[in-house]
């Protein structure tokens, strides 16, 4: 009900703000929003010619080449990448063990790992399982149920290592618990043994330096928090390989011991393949050292080498290009300068323009690299990307397409000439050249004085460039008497801007201004005939 | 004006221009990727990115090579000297466009690549004699 009142009063409050808006703004303020609508409409020619010179610009082949390009050297930086794993040590003095644990994330099968092995043959080697399961196996015993959430399976030469004085064997199953059950257990058709061991111990089981026997569950900064005891069936490697519906053997960790001599000349590089290709992580202990690969690549110096000179090449090309595409640039310039669009502008409309046409293809690029050649090499393109982009971005932006660099010349453009009127009406010139001015659809009169005689007069207009603010035209016009039968008209048209415009800019303007005046007067005169 | 040897006129315009030496140091660049990176299709990578280092020279030089154009036909040249000039320019920069590619391919693959970086070259080369030759009819009619 609450609800309903609520939505009803939300609703009322909103209707009534609404009209109240509407209705202000349809009484107050019809001239602004009269003012409102030029400004848009203006804004919006504005962009769509902006658009248009643009989109000209993109047609360009040399464009389209120098994308190639990029895209080429960011396969050629994929194809030369290369990732080492990433390494720490850590000092474990009084050790004096020489041995090597491999960890993977998931359960395998021992098979998918045997080939790597060929290598450790004088080593002994021992595969154990620590897999938390995803939902709980539910066991009844004596009546009581009890729920394990995590298996662990162990080598039978091990389990008196682990667990005090029981001896596994792969028809027995061992619960951590002070009670003694000695029954049968029944999983998947399947009778075991059940024996129970003491929590305490297998808590404190450690299948390597650093690695429980018990799963870890989660870490609690750097302490591993382990699967309680209790909650922990535990078994050989064939009998729990059994429970996971597995038809062959697996494992989630792999130890081997060797002497210092055999370990020296082990092969070590082959357990990188094998932790790159599973995921996981490498545990080297010898000399009284840890040593830790992780599963993580990092890029090695060659592969960095190769990106940045990638990122050259391709730089290169891409500044080549657009030095070439300079010319273009200049006709797209002087083309939306008549609009009003200032330098400034413009460079950092192309700029912001190429920068994001090279990052969608950047982008784009990096994305099929990923998938084609998988993420390190992915990465190395991604640096070839960034490295060419934000080069590419400096120069264009500095060098390349700054007109204002090239073009800005601040110096004050103005035109004199004179026309000769016979047998005037100087005050009906004057009120025409100065109703062309206020009828001009690019120039807004601001201000005019006119004073006007027979044969003498003086005219000055003060006139704002409708197209781009802070731009105008002054118009200073004397008549005076010529011989016997004419009046001289001197007109002196100068522009002006509150920037600093290039002389071209304002010369167009200045062109504009003072072709609507001598074509207006000439026209008259034509007309009157004078 | 001496227009009858086309071939040393483009050698002087190759050695004045910047294309030459962007396709340089580029081919250079690229000799890395030869000599360290041992991937079974870096082959093919390396003749495509020779091909637009070829293209990308003769494009920083088009002002050059436009204005030769223009005043070739001015002077009255024959086609032999246009087609030479054309021929060497394409020549040279593919030569220099191959010097990636020749350590690692096999006799076929150079040749290809040869083949594509002059068929490349010289169809820019004429696109730029086409379009100076229609420019240079159309302001005299």
């Amino acid at each position: 009900m609450l609800e309903v009142i609520a939505l009803l009063t939300y609703s009322a409050v909103l209707i009534f703000t609404l009209y109240y808006v509407i209705r202000a703004f349809k009484t107050s303020h019809h001239e602004l929003r009269e003012e409102v609508v030029e400004f848009r409409r203006d804004i919006l020619a504005r962009v769509v010619i902006t658009y248009k010179v643009i989109t000209g610009f993109t047609r360009s082949p040399l464009l389209v080449l120098a994308l190639l390009m990029l895209s080429a050297c960011m396969v050629l930086s994929a194809l030369s990448a290369q990732y080492g794993l990433a390494a720490s040590s850590i000092n474990v003095d009084g050790t004096d063990i020489y041995a090597v644990y491999v960890g993977f994330k998931e359960l395998l099968p021992l098979s998918g790992v045997n080939r790597y092995l060929s290598e450790f043959r004088y080593a002994d080697v021992n595969i154990y399982i620590r897999y938390v399961l995803k939902h709980g196996l539910e066991l009844s015993l004596n009546g009581e149920k009890l729920t394990a959430y995590a298996l662990v399976g162990i080598p039978t030469n091990m389990s008196k290592h682990f667990l005090a004085d029981i001896s596994i064997s792969d028809d027995m199953l061992v619960i951590c618990c002070n009670r003694s059950y000695g029954r049968v257990i029944t999983l998947g058709g399947i009778n075991y043994k059940v024996a129970s061991a003491d929590p305490k111990t297998v808590i404190d089981a450690m299948i390597f330096y650093g690695i429980p026997l018990l799963p870890v569950e989660a870490y609690l900064g750097t302490k591993p928090v382990v699967v309680p005891p209790d909650k922990v069936l535990i078994g050989t490697v064939p009998t729990i390989s059994k429970i996971v519906n597995s038809s062959e053997l697996t494992l989630t960790d792999l130890v081997m011991r060797f002497s210092k001599e055999d370990l020296e000349r082990a092969n070590l590089t082959a357990l990188n393949e094998l932790v790159r290709r599973y995921g996981g992580v490498v545990e080297v202990l010898r000399n009284n050292t840890l040593e830790i690969l992780s599963g993580y690549g990092v890029p090695t110096a060659e592969s960095m080498v190769s990106a940045l000179i990638s990122a050259i090449i391709s730089s290169i090309i891409l500044l080549t290009t657009f030095t070439a595409l300079q010319p273009t640039v200049k006709s797209a310039y002087s083309r939306l300068s008549s609009v009003g669009i200032q330098p400034w502008n413009f460079t950092t409309m192309l700029t912001i323009f190429t920068t994001l046409t090279i990052s969608a293809v950047g982008i784009l690029m990096t994305a099929v690299i990923n998938q084609v050649f998988g993420m390190y090499s992915a990465i190395n393109s991604f640096i070839t990307f960034v490295i060419s982009a934000i080069v590419t971005a400096f120069f264009i932006n500095r060098k390349l397409f700054n007109v204002s660099t090239v073009e800005v010349v601040p110096t004050p453009i103005s035109n004199k000439f004179n026309l000769i009127v016979r047998h005037p009406n100087l005050c009906e010139v004057f009120n025409y050249i100065s109703n062309i001015i206020k009828n001009d659809e690019f120039f807004e009169l601001e201000d005019l004085d006119m004073r006007c005689d027979t044969f003498d007069g003086f005219l000055h207009a003060s006139c704002r460039f409708r197209n781009s603010w802070g731009i105008g035209v002054d118009l200073d016009l004397f008549a005076g008497k010529y011989g016997g039968e004419g009046v001289e008209l001197s007109f002196n048209i100068s522009t002006w801007s509150i920037e600093e415009l290039s002389e071209k800019q304002l010369e167009s303007v200045l062109r504009l201004f003072e072709s609507k005046i001598l074509g207006g007067v000439k026209v008259w005169i034509l007309v009157k005939g004078t | 004006m001496d227009i009858g040897q086309g071939y040393l006129i483009a050698i002087k315009i190759l050695v004045r221009g910047r294309g030459l030496y962007i396709q340089l140091v580029v081919s250079t660049l690229l000799l890395y990727y030869t000599i360290f990176v041992k991937h079974p299709q870096i082959v093919y990578l390396l003749i495509l990115v020779g091909m637009l280092n070829v293209l990308t020279a003769l494009l920083s030089d088009i002002g050059s090579h436009s204005a030769l154009f223009y005043v070739l036909r001015i002077c009255g040249a024959k086609p032999p000297t246009i087609t030479t000039y054309v021929l060497t320019i394409a020549v040279l920069a593919a030569l220099i466009g191959l010097v990636p590619v020749i350590a690692l391919a096999d006799f076929i693959k150079v040749v290809t690549a040869l083949t594509i970086n002059i068929i490349a070259s010289t169809s820019l080369l004429y696109y730029v004699f086409l379009t100076v030759k229609k420019n240079l009819v159309l302001s005299i009619a």
